[in-house]
């Protein structure tokens, strides 16, 4: 059952392709719709990739964080209209 | 000829000038020139909670006493030559600053808004009313049929831009309304990031649309700004604590954040709503997080971020409108921007009003000054906004209100 919407950040220097499919395996499915958006590399550093995927409940963070590729995740929180009743 | 009216005012004297018998009771206290109120008591004041060039011969461990009194105008150079005062300090009137509450109630239409921005004398002198600008409204959707969007992104692909199914009670609608009203000329891109499918307003689509924002904007320059009335009502929001690497609340680091600083780099101009977790009547959404420091979460309070707090038009604060500092940056929201006027609906609430108010405004300056960026934009509306106190930030109107007609004139 996939819970969590995490945003997943790659290495710029590996194909998403590959990423995506080394994710895929373990259940970890990119969110329809989203396309991986490329990030701008901070001074030294390389580009990243980030995408959104939904996590299955038996991987957790820091499981997620040691796949090879995987940079960093972050959250995905909710969000709402700030109107006010 | 008419006379002036005595003026109110404090006045500073020395007690080392008084005899010691009014010195002890200052029962018998009289200054020439001066009317003392009977009714004030004298205030001690230490001499080193003031600096005047009157105090400076006196040592760090004397004391004045302060009084209140009347003084004709004609008087006062007198009373400045008295060796019993020390210093003559204005006591002007002063008001509660109102709060409104009452988001259902409008205090006025979409044309006192357009007078009170300025923006009506903006088109007058110049003749430009936003055309050729594109103002991206990130929201639940702006129905194509009522506005006019020429592009942005859906997560829906049976829902693209434009469609009519819109989601958040027509909420994009509104602020699609609201961002026309400073620039009704202009176009809308309408990033729908509450056209989710399968799952709830999550921040990566905000994320996926401020990505698809840049590309387009890469290709052909639009949307000139991007409008985001929206937002974490409470840190709990956030899956992640704010010491946690993968946090968004409190980590500048968070994609979002660092794609929000792209799109500003790239040319674009981003404006965000504050929130309504203002301490006077947050939103329920809120819970325990409301006022200030605990009201303004992720980019929303980002220091490059345009962020935008809540007045009505009778210029009261909305008591709603969240208050800085925000978890980000200390001197936020940046200024406030209109809400509770009649627009799209009878009447249009919240900071999500507020903002494209602000965001059509700064459509309008852009295209004006072709090549203004976001730092200077926000310095511009921040330095020219119409405050209370010249100079001073505080944590509910940032630099004050916004005043379009007068940041054009800052402009180069």
């Amino acid at each position: 059952m996939h819970t969590a919407f995490v945003e997943c950040e790659l290495v710029g220097s590996e194909s998403v392709a590959d990423v995506s499919a080394r994710l895929a395996r373990l259940g970890i499915m990119p969110v329809p719709g989203h396309e991986p958006a490329m990030m701008r590399g901070s001074s030294g550093n390389a580009a990243t990739v980030v995408f959104t995927v939904t996590v299955p409940d038996s991987i957790d963070d820091a499981q997620l964080s040691n796949i090879p590729g995987v940079v960093a995740v972050f959250g995905d929180p909710a969000i709402g209209r700030l109107d006010s009743d | 000829m008419i006379e002036a009216q005595p003026i109110s005012v404090l006045l500073e004297i020395d007690p080392q000038s008084l005899s010691t018998t009014v010195r002890a009771s200052m029962a018998d206290l009289s200054i020439e020139g001066a009317r003392l109120d009977a009714a004030f008591t004298p205030v001690p004041l230490s001499s080193g909670a003031v600096s005047s060039a009157g105090m400076a011969a006196r040592t760090a461990d004397e004391s004045t006493i302060v009084v209140r009194a009347t003084v004709a105008l004609e008087d006062l150079q007198k009373l400045e030559a008295s060796n019993q005062v020390v210093a003559i300090w204005s006591d002007p009137p002063i008001a509660p600053f109102p709060t409104d509450c009452t988001p259902a109630v409008s205090t006025g239409g979409a044309s006192d808004v357009a007078r009170a921005l300025g923006a009506d004398r903006l088109w007058a002198s110049t003749g430009f009313r936003g055309e050729g600008m594109v103002i991206g409204i990130v929201d639940g959707g702006v129905d194509g049929g009522r506005f006019p969007v020429v592009g942005g992104w859906s997560p829906d692909a049976s829902n693209p831009p434009g469609s009519s199914a819109v989601e958040w009670g027509e909420h994009g609608n509104m602020c699609a309304f609201d961002a026309l009203i400073a620039a009704p000329e202009a176009a809308i891109h309408d990033y729908a990031i509450g056209r989710s499918v399968g799952i709830g307003p999550l921040l990566s689509n905000a994320f996926q649309s401020f990505h698809r924002a840049l590309l387009q904007y890469r290709r052909d320059g639009t949307p000139h700004v991007l409008s985001n009335s929206w937002g974490l009502y409470q840190q709990s929001w956030d899956p992640f604590p704010p010491e946690h690497a993968s946090n968004y609340t409190h980590n500048p680091r968070h994609p979002l954040t660092r794609k929000m600083l792209e799109l500003l780099d790239a040319g674009m101009l981003v404006s965000f709503a504050a929130g309504n977790c203002g301490s006077a009547c947050p939103d329920d959404r809120c819970v325990r997080d409301t006022g200030p420091g605990h009201s303004i979460w992720g980019a929303n309070g980002h220091e490059r971020a345009i962020t935008v707090g809540a007045v009505n038009l009778r210029r009261d604060w909305v008591g709603y409108s969240s208050e800085g500092p925000a978890s980000l940056h200390r001197e936020k929201p940046d200024l406030c921007g209109y809400t509770h006027f009649s627009g799209y609906f009878p009447s249009d609430t919240g900071t999500s009003a507020a903002n494209p108010v602000v965001a059509g405004g700064l459509a309008l300056l852009r295209g004006l000054h072709p090549g203004l960026a976001q730092d200077a934009a926000r310095t511009a509306l921040r330095s020219t906004a119409l405050t209370r106190s010249v100079g001073a930030w505080d944590s509910r109107l940032g630099a004050g209100i916004i005043d379009l007609f007068a940041a054009h004139g800052a402009l180069p």
